[in-house]
């Protein structure tokens, strides 16, 4: 019962807080005094009331996408294991779950086409681009991870109470910053896409929500939000278990540890954002390249570890 | 002789009947006999497959139909049912969709009727047969009339150009095929002795020249790279509910073929070469079928280019499963079989549903053109959710039964990433994992360009104002197959228990697909509350309908959003080796940047594939006959003196042999 308590305050709370935390740090940064740590929270009630307009070229799609986003994002939160504390939850598998993920892609383009707006048509065309380079990298990470552990059920991989050894160690810490680098290219942020240009037409998760706005965009920032600290505690947790491989705190230990991971991953953020420029687009794919070949010897471990 | 066989005869002289009635007999509206004779044909066929799913029978024909060696005869097992219930299943929608196609498909008003119910029928007839051929010959003899009656139908439109190029491609393919299926076939005679099916052993290393003939002949007929050459002339050329069935069911007769001979249900041995062959063709193809999807721009050759795709990822389940044979693996086996048949049926029916909405939108626009097609979406509302159904399933997105057939490959690949057959094999089903990765995510951009360019955005033509829904059978078409596409995800666990009982496999897949039911359900149900709560709240709040944003400079005109190049350059540009992607920009004017006069943009691309290998192929051949055709020099002296050479020489081969 506890832990279903502690694991919806989080589920609450952390999305708004992961962003206003980056954008403080950010300011901070910056030299910037930077807007207050609950910002993402009052602009989430402050859109909610507010009229929404919806372009006369949308159909029905372009609604039904903003709701169901939030449905698949709050789904995956209950599925994923991006906290060591999340309750066991029906049926965790990591192929549905990655699939889930996909769909959640399928609609956000579809909503930022619907509209036939150019921001939007361009917007979508990266996003679909970025996800397919990002795509086999996810996926690689995590099966090698399930060689490991013998399972594809995230519950089983992700679990504790398997033995951790040595030789695993190399496997969870690629497989983590694999992960990480690639929820940076998925989720927009900065060496892959600037979420603070004037300029939408240069951007990929801004010039797709162009359309969006009142309750609407109020919808399509918390799904984007909860997709963001789901992610980040993904990779997260890859690292707590490379740690684990050495060390073994307790279980209230792990549950703070976990949540100073996603800070520090948030702070390693805010610090790229301060001191990296954006990549031009034609280079994205380099930068894709080092998240797959962190995937690659994530597999390459999994498959020598075999061996002994 | 039981109820199994005398359903399947009646569907027999049912589809004969039909097909010479509407050949014959002199009526405005042959469809009026040939569409219920379908129907009532796919009934019975889908009764017979039902109650002879478990049941072993055989049958052959009466004494006057023999075929010299062997007689005409057909089995009915648990493999055969599971694709007669396939062929059948697609049938029916299709016979009930295709008359008001016909109707309201101009161009082809000259085929109506008289070539083309005929043919239809005895198409549907002859993949029935294949799939029941108890022998090679009978096989051959089906095959042979599926091909030809494939192709008048694919001929049907022969008054544009593009038709009968398209025809020419797809009957060479046949010919190449159906020669290596005999000369495959007749070494396996004189190995065997013997011309059943039941006889044959594909394992065999001394059939291994065999095998390899008759994987190629099914591998051409199946699109296979790089034998797909010929399914992305002919798929759209034909009309949409004959490239539904073409891709949907004749591609997966021959899949049906592969796994009868090759895996072999019950005892036999694999071959590892026949593995490794399946696996590395499988897993080319669905890449390179998908990529080239991505950059096409006529509708129906998208479909038959992500059939390509499809295709590949079954032959590399169906590797998966010979694989787990060969290594005696239980578990790979249960799961590369289970996904290699359970994605036939998806397949079978998200690929029928997409082409019958894509023609829909033919028949109702009059164009395949991705270039003109936009904005259909309040047009043609009911075309528009069976779409983006189908395109839900085939981008392997859950809860659709595209994602449980993706699944099961998965688990496959990763069972064989887990046992213990050493270094190599784990580490090249890693690599596949990570090919169907990208083969997902290219899918996915595939299929969003397709649905957005022809249902979303603001329209580009202005016959999308006219354009109304097209008429009920259609819709009853799309409807059908998208709701089997809901029962067949839903009911995932209990078709692949059916699977496992044809395989003679392990149970394993079912017990691990079962735990999808769940997370499938739940999709299901939340995806359909969040339509009904958007239905009921949404549409009583306070919204404000207005332009899309234009940055305030005034009214955007319809060419201000993105186009089909646009969207796919960026992964166009990424794979350019591959798709010999070439890009001419011409800015020309007097002062070329700030009044430029002729501004045009032209992308071009041809694989080298079809540069580099099948031209110089079909020059050769060309080359060739111009140079035979002096033999044909039209003087009867001439031609009495080749028969008096090949007299000569038969009689002295009589004698020296």
């Amino acid at each position: 019962m506890t832990d279903w308590l502690l694991f919806s305050i989080a589920l609450i709370v952390l999305p708004f807080l992961t962003v206003g935390t980056i954008r403080l740090l950010k300011a901070r940064l910056q030299n910037r005094l930077g807007p207050p740590l609950l910002q993402p929270f009052y602009n989430f009630f402050k859109l909610l009331g507010k009229e929404e307009v919806v372009s006369n070229d949308a159909s029905w799609l372009f609604r039904f996408c903003a709701v169901a986003n939030l449905c698949l994002a709050l789904f995956l939160a209950l599925i994923l294991p991006w906290l060591s504390f999340k309750p066991v939850f029906l049926i965790e598998d990591l192929f549905l779950a990655i699939y889930l993920l996909a769909l959640l892609r399928f609609f956000s383009i579809l909503q930022a086409l619907d509209a036939g707006s150019p921001f939007g048509g361009f917007g979508a065309s990266r996003e679909a681009t970025l996800s397919l380079l990002v795509e086999p990298a996810v996926v690689l990470s995590l099966a090698a991870v399930a060689v490991i552990a013998r399972s594809t059920d995230l519950g089983d991989m992700f679990s504790f109470a398997r033995p951790h050894t040595l030789h695993d160690l190399t496997v969870w810490s690629t497989a983590g910053a694999a992960l990480f680098l690639a929820s940076l290219a998925e989720l927009s942020r900065m060496p892959v896409d600037d979420p603070t240009t004037h300029l939408e037409l240069t951007m990929v998760h801004e010039a797709m929500v162009i359309e969006s706005s009142g309750p609407n965009l109020a919808l399509v920032e918390l799904a984007y939000a909860l997709r963001l600290v789901v992610m980040f505690g993904l990779a997260g947790q890859c690292f707590i278990h490379a740690l684990f491989c050495v060390i073994h705190p307790q279980t209230s230990t792990l549950a703070i540890i976990s949540l100073l991971v996603i800070f520090a991953m948030i702070l390693i953020t805010a610090l790229v954002e301060t001191v990296v420029v954006k990549l031009r687009w034609t280079r994205v794919p380099e930068y894709v390249a080092y998240a797959i070949t962190m995937a690659l010897l994530a597999a390459g471990g999994a498959i020598m570890g075999r061996m002994t | 002789m039981n109820e199994v066989g005398n359903l399947l005869i009646c569907a027999f002289w049912i589809l004969l009947g039909s097909a010479v009635v509407s050949a014959i007999a002199n009526v405005r509206k042959p469809s009026l006999f040939a569409a219920p004779g379908l129907v009532a044909a796919a009934f019975l066929g889908i009764a017979a497959s039902i109650i002879g799913f478990d049941k072993y029978l055989s049958f052959s024909a009466p004494p006057p139909f023999y075929l010299g060696l062997a007689p005409v005869a057909f089995n009915v097992d648990p493999l055969a049912s599971f694709f007669l219930f396939l062929l059948c299943l697609i049938v029916l929608p299709v016979a009930v969709y295709a008359p008001a196609y016909l109707e309201q498909h101009k161009s082809s008003d000259g085929l109506s009727g008289r070539t083309f119910w005929p043919s239809l029928s005895i198409f549907v007839l002859s993949m029935g047969g294949v799939i029941l051929a108890a022998n090679a010959l009978t096989f051959l003899l089906f095959f042979e009339l599926m091909s030809v009656s494939s192709a008048i139908l694919v001929a049907s439109d022969i008054r544009a150009l593009r038709a009968a190029r398209a025809v020419i491609v797809y009957l060479g393919a046949t010919r190449v095929a159906v020669v290596c299926l005999a000369v495959g076939f007749i070494l396996f005679y004189l190995h065997s002795g013997d011309w059943s099916f039941s006889a044959i052993k594909a394992g065999d290393p001394a059939c291994l020249p065999a095998a390899v003939l008759v994987l190629a002949g099914l591998a051409i007929k199946a699109g296979l790279w790089p034998f797909h050459i010929w399914l992305p002339y002919a798929h759209p050329e034909a009309p949409a509910p004959v490239s539904a069935l073409m891709s949907g069911v004749m591609v997966k007769v021959a899949l049906y073929a592969m796994i009868r001979l090759f895996f072999g249900c019950g005892v036999g041995s694999a071959s590892l070469t026949l593995a490794v062959i399946l696996v590395v063709l499988g897993g080319v193809s669905a890449l390179w079928g998908v990529l080239f999807a991505l950059v096409q721009i006529d509708l129906k050759r998208l479909l038959a280019y992500s059939t390509v795709e499809n295709v590949g990822l079954i032959a590399l389940s169906l590797g998966v499963a010979l694989f787990g044979k060969v290594f005696a693996s239980e578990a790979v086996t249960a799961f590369g079989f289970a996904a290699a048949l359970y994605h036939c049926l998806g397949h079978g029916i998200f690929k029928s549903l997409l082409f019958l909405c894509a023609g829909a939108v033919d028949s109702v626009m009059h164009t395949r053109d991705l270039h003109r097609l936009s904005g259909l979406k309040n047009a043609m509302p009911f075309t528009m959710v069976c779409f983006l159904t189908g395109a839900i399933a085939i981008s392997a997105l859950p809860p659709l039964n595209g994602f449980v057939g993706k699944w099961l490959l998965y688990q496959g690949l990763l069972q064989v990433a887990l046992g213990d057959g050493g270094v190599v094999a784990p580490a090249l089903a890693l690599a596949a994992i990570g090919v169907l990765a990208l083969v997902g995510g290219l899918a996915l951009a595939c299929f969003s360009k397709a649905f957005f360019l022809v249902f979303l955005g603001r329209p580009r033509n202005r016959a999308v104002a006219r354009a109304r829904e097209c008429k009920a059978s259609m819709v009853f078409g799309q409807v059908f197959l998208a709701l089997a596409c809901l029962a067949c995800a839903v009911g995932s666990s209990f078709i692949v228990s059916g699977i496992e009982t044809i395989g003679n496999v392990n149970f394993m897949a079912s017990a691990a697909t079962a735990c999808l039911d769940v997370p499938l359900v739940i999709c299901i149900l939340a995806s359909a509350c969040v339509f009904v709560y958007m239905a009921i709240t949404l549409a009583g709040r306070r919204v404000r309908n207005y332009s899309t944003w234009e940055c305030g400079y005034g009214a955007l005109s319809e060419r201000m959003q993105i186009a089909d190049e646009s969207f796919v350059q960026p992964v166009a540009s990424l794979f350019r080796p591959v798709l010999v992607y070439k890009l001419a920009q011409k800015i020309e004017g007097r002062d070329r940047r700030h009044f430029p006069e002729v501004v045009s943009v032209e992308t071009s691309m041809q694989s080298h594939l079809e540069s580099r290998f099948y031209l110089p192929i079909i020059h050769l051949v060309e080359y060739l006959s111009n140079h035979l055709a002096r033999l044909q020099a039209g003087s009867i002296h001439l031609y009495l003196l080749y028969v008096l050479i090949t007299l000569v020489f038969l009689l002295l081969l009589g004698v020296y042999l």
